[in-house]
């Protein structure tokens, strides 16, 4: 495995997640020599553990033209490979359960239609003909019919292929330990059997990002925060759209939530209603969710859905999200010549990979980066200006 | 020997109080239910409540028949 | 016994032999001890208790040993939870668990977890039709229901087990058609014997009474396939070859058998003590994944200690010796101590134990190679209906362990979170990435241990005050 490892490549891209593994591939589809490093399982970190929606309905007023791109980008790419992935135009409804979250709603809403995106406010009985079993005590709930999900390890799966069919190398089991100087530039990366040099290095390792920056002399503002996720048994069809919670201008203190029903008919759900510290390098053990979390990610379930109480939990996971102090993207050049970056999902990154992939190939082309491509500049951090 | 009744698929069975339901069903026949994607023919395999593979609904809740005691008046649905 | 939030010195996990010893063993020196098990009588699968009172097995040493064992625990005032299985364990100790959808909570200063040993399983073609089923499956339908397996039973696979269940079919009067053993064993078996006189008894009563079963016996014979268009009909037995290699010219179909009961040995349950983050290691000899203990029985966190098959796959007499020395020392975590010199006594029969279990695995080595025969078509994950052609395909497109095998076809992410299929698939990914099995992976058990409803976890969850986390 490792001896077919290349010497020199045009780019290298370090961590084989959706967005790494969307980069490498969309490098590899410009005609770039590409060779992909996972340390660990493609797909195995964060990626698989995510709930994969993708959606524009209250995530980002700035980010609103990004993320209509992002998701028809994500449309696009499963009718051209012939949905591989298990891609479901399932909706999402975001309940609303205390009065001041209807004027909540109502705002994201009127700036949602500014953009020409169509969101609606449901009244209990409206959300029903949609989600019959969400007889629980809401008020409201707004609608976005256009959101989607994805399998999150079959994605990670056909992006690997599909780049390999463009001549994308991808090793699996490969850390990068370091990187290759030139100077003040970033010339490769070096692994357990050798270096990999190359003009183009991408740092695409999620959470695992600061430590890689560090190694090159770069201190990045990514931190960790868990996420976790229950899942049941397989169900009969019970929960048709992607349920969330409103979300608040008050941030996450007034609770994360969000359910639906894979194509396995697994229900997979979380609530959480306030954040954990993360000890340093949690990302390297085997982690298990807090039971706090399950009781109210239990309960949440359950008061939206009471046919659902007595339905088998099967199983439980742990993930972290990489998080950046304005909820963005690190995107491009960072600080060193020939290293750039694309991390810092803030639990929402799987959306948004394939725009990334698109932004780092034309920087890294040397083309017109776009309109957007200002959002998540690195340098917008004063410590990561050259 | 303490024998009771108990239903299955709407026919009634008469077994000794306390043992298997597994075997009740499969005395009557192998197959219990189907398999998740290829609906193939399932029936008991481990027996010790490891595989799932016996899995029935006894009074609405899924249950696994294998480890499962047999009592006066329960009703069992099977897929099969 | 039932439900709700309980606390105590000594909490067992597991009513079998090592179980019943331990508890037994801990509340003798003082400690309060709790004893809890998925099934309806204590015994586990070496002590199961037959259905009917009185009848065939009521007799045999086994059911009298394990009746002897619980009355010795009750005597001395052990708490037993029937019907329960633990879905999550916390460090300290909270065990948390269902008695039939009830919520059960338990504290307790020591743990000793005896969750004893399951079927060692592998697919073969055709495993998947109703009427093929395991060996201990057979061997509990007997016993607990008086249901034969079948009227046309064949039992086969490899291992000493083979020979208790071909017994169990004896005791109840129950026909057996044909015993199937991989392996000739006559010498190794013999010179091993030689060297344990005080096995010699019991190896001449089982031999015995698998002859007297009338069962035709072959013997460097595996089946290769089980055949049926709905449920099982006939089975296609073949010869093996010096290397162990079936002869599929000389094989030949075995018809009207409805029944077919496979084994290959034992692997131990290490949930419970994988969740607590007990080390375990890798022994093909002692069934693969095991609990590390020392001599005190105790693993790598303090206050957990782990007994019987938990520990290293090692038969009944191994089971009661390291349950009885784990039930010692857990109470002593507790401040109740029991007698130096005994514990000292039990170790040295225990090392012999383990001796005599270690000549028999050799004499039956586990048959790992079996995954090498399954063709493209065959179900390797039951519970997700995942074939091997499709395990393959992840594997070429860059899945380099179980976990990634899981991710991309689901085998190991239903029901049984890969209990049944995760010996195969380690297998079958050590052989494609040409690495020792150890280090192809397994699927580490999370939360829950077993399924749990959703309003029994969240009730049993609710029965501790504090679950936060450190």
């Amino acid at each position: 495995m490792n001896m077919d490892l290349p010497k020199t490549a045009d780019a290298v891209v370090v961590g084989g997640g959706i967005v790494g593994v969307a980069i490498a591939r969309q490098l590899a589809r410009d005609g770039l020599k590409t060779v992909l490093l996972e340390k660990g399982a493609f797909g195995g970190g964060v990626s698989g553990a995510s709930l994969a929606c993708l959606g524009t309905h209250m995530h980002n007023l700035d980010e609103l033209p990004v993320l209509i791109d992002a998701c028809r980008a994500w449309k696009e790419l499963a009718a051209d490979l012939g949905d591989p992935f298990e891609y479901q135009n399932c909706g999402q409804l975001r309940f609303i359960m205390r009065d001041p979250e209807i004027a909540v709603a109502e705002h994201w809403i009127a700036g949602e239609t500014k953009f020409g995106l169509a969101p609606e406010l449901l009244g209990p009985e409206e959300v029903r003909s949609i989600e019959p079993l969400m007889t629980g005590p809401i008020l409201a709930a707004s609608w976005s019919a256009e959101a989607a999900t994805v399998n999150p390890f079959l994605a990670v799966r056909a992006l690997l292929a599909d780049g390999k069919r463009h001549g994308l190398s991808a090793f699996h089991s490969v850390p990068v330990l370091g990187f290759l100087d030139d100077g003040d530039s970033v010339a490769g990366v070096q692994v357990p059997s050798g270096t990999v040099s190359s003009p183009n290095v991408v740092i695409a390792a999620g959470p695992w990002s600061s430590r890689l920056a560090a190694a090159a002399g770069i201190r990045i503002p990514i931190k960790s925060r868990q996420a976790q996720c229950l899942a049941s048994m397989r169900q009969s069809p019970s929960v048709r759209t992607v349920v969330g919670a409103c979300e608040s201008a008050g941030g996450v203190e007034s609770g994360y939530t969000q359910i639906q029903q894979a194509r396995s008919g697994q229900i997979l759900f979380n609530t959480v209603i306030a954040p954990k510290e993360v000890p340093p390098n949690r990302e390297d053990c085997v982690n298990e969710v807090p039971l706090d979390f399950v009781r109210d990610s239990i309960q949440t379930l359950t008061t939206l859905f009471p046919s659902l109480r007595h339905i088998p939990l099967l199983r439980s996971w742990v993930r972290f999200e990489a998080t950046t102090p304005d909820d963005r993207f690190l995107t491009g050049n960072l600080v060193r010549p020939g290293l750039m970056i694309a991390a810092g999902d803030n639990g929402t990154g799987f959306c948004r990979a394939l725009f990334m992939a698109g932004l780092i190939s034309r920087m890294l082309r040397r083309l017109d980066p776009g309109a957007f491509a200002f959002l998540y500049d690195p340098a917008r951090f004063s410590e990561l200006r050259a | 020997m303490k024998m009771v009744a108990l239903r299955i698929n709407g026919k009634t069975f008469e077994a000794e109080s306390g043992s298997s339901l597994g075997g009740v069903i499969h005395s009557s026949a192998a197959a219990f239910r189907q398999s998740v994607t290829l609906s193939q023919p399932r029936g008991i395999y481990c027996g010790m409540g490891v595989c799932f593979e016996c899995t029935v609904m006894v009074d609405g809740r899924p249950a696994r028949a294998c480890i499962t005691p047999v009592k006066e008046g329960m009703s069992v649905e099977t897929q099969l | 016994m039932t439900a709700g939030a309980l606390e105590c010195d000594v909490l067992v996990v597991g009513a079998g032999p090592a179980g019943m010893a331990a508890a037994a063993a801990a509340s003798e020196v003082g400690a309060d001890v709790v004893c809890l098990d998925l099934f309806s009588n204590p015994g586990g699968q070496f002590h199961m208790r037959p259905v009917t009172s009185g009848g065939p097995f009521d007799s045999t040493s086994q059911v009298a040993e394990g009746r002897l064992a619980e009355r010795r625990c009750r005597e001395r005032g052990v708490r037993f939870l029937e019907q329960t299985e633990v879905f999550w364990a916390e460090p300290g100790f909270t065990t948390f668990a269902s008695q039939a959808n009830d919520p059960v909570a338990i504290r307790s200063t020591a743990l000793v977890v005896a969750t004893g040993a399951m079927e060692r399983a592998l697919p073969f073609k055709g495993w998947t039709l109703p009427g093929v089923m395991t060996a201990g499956a057979a061997q509990r339908l007997i016993k607990t229901s008086n249901a034969p397996p079948g009227r046309h039973v064949m039992l086969a696979g490899s291992g000493p087990f083979l020979l208790a269940v071909a017994n169990t079919f004896g005791t109840a009067g129950q026909k057996l058609e044909y015993y199937v053993e991989m392996q000739r064993f006559r010498l190794a078996a013999l010179s091993l014997l030689l060297a344990n006189p005080g096995r010699l008894k019991e190896a001449a009563k089982l031999l015995a009474g698998v002859r007297r079963s009338g069962a035709k016996i072959l013997t460097g014979h595996q089946v290769v396939e089980a055949m049926g268009s709905r449920q099982l009909e006939a089975v296609r037995v073949a010869p093996l070859d010096e290397t162990g290699k079936p002869i599929t010219e000389k094989s030949k179909i075995i018809e009207n058998v409805d029944a077919l009961c496979v084994g290959y040995g034992f692997r131990p349950i290490v949930d419970v003590t994988s969740v607590l983050d007990a080390s375990h290691h890798f022994d093909d000899t002692l069934g693969g994944w095991v609990c590390s203990v020392d001599e005190q029985q105790a693993t790598s966190v303090v206050g957990l200690f782990a007994a019987g098959e938990t520990t290293g796959i090692g038969g009944a007499v191994c089971a009661r010796l390291s349950g009885r020395i784990s039930g010692l020392n857990a109470a002593a975590i507790t401040g109740r101590y029991g007698r130096r010199h005994e514990l000292e006594l039990l170790g040295r029969r225990l090392k012999g134990a383990r001796s005599f279990a270690a000549g028999l695995a050799r004499i039956f080595p586990f048959p790992g190679h079996l995954v090498e025969q399954l063709g493209d078509d065959e179900i390797i994950c039951r519970c997700e209906d995942v074939k091997m052609r499709e395990i393959g395909a992840a594997i070429s497109d860059g899945a380099s362990d179980v976990f990634g095998v899981k991710m991309w076809t689901r085998a190991g992410m239903g029901a049984c979170q890969g209990r049944i299929c995760g010996t195969a698939l380690s297998e079958i990914v050590a052989r494609r990435m040409d690495r020792p099995v150890s280090d192809a992976g397994y699927n580490r058990p999370h939360m829950p241990l077993r399924p749990v409803s959703l309003s029994t976890a969240d009730l049993a969850l609710g029965l501790v005050s504090e679950t936060e986390e450190t």
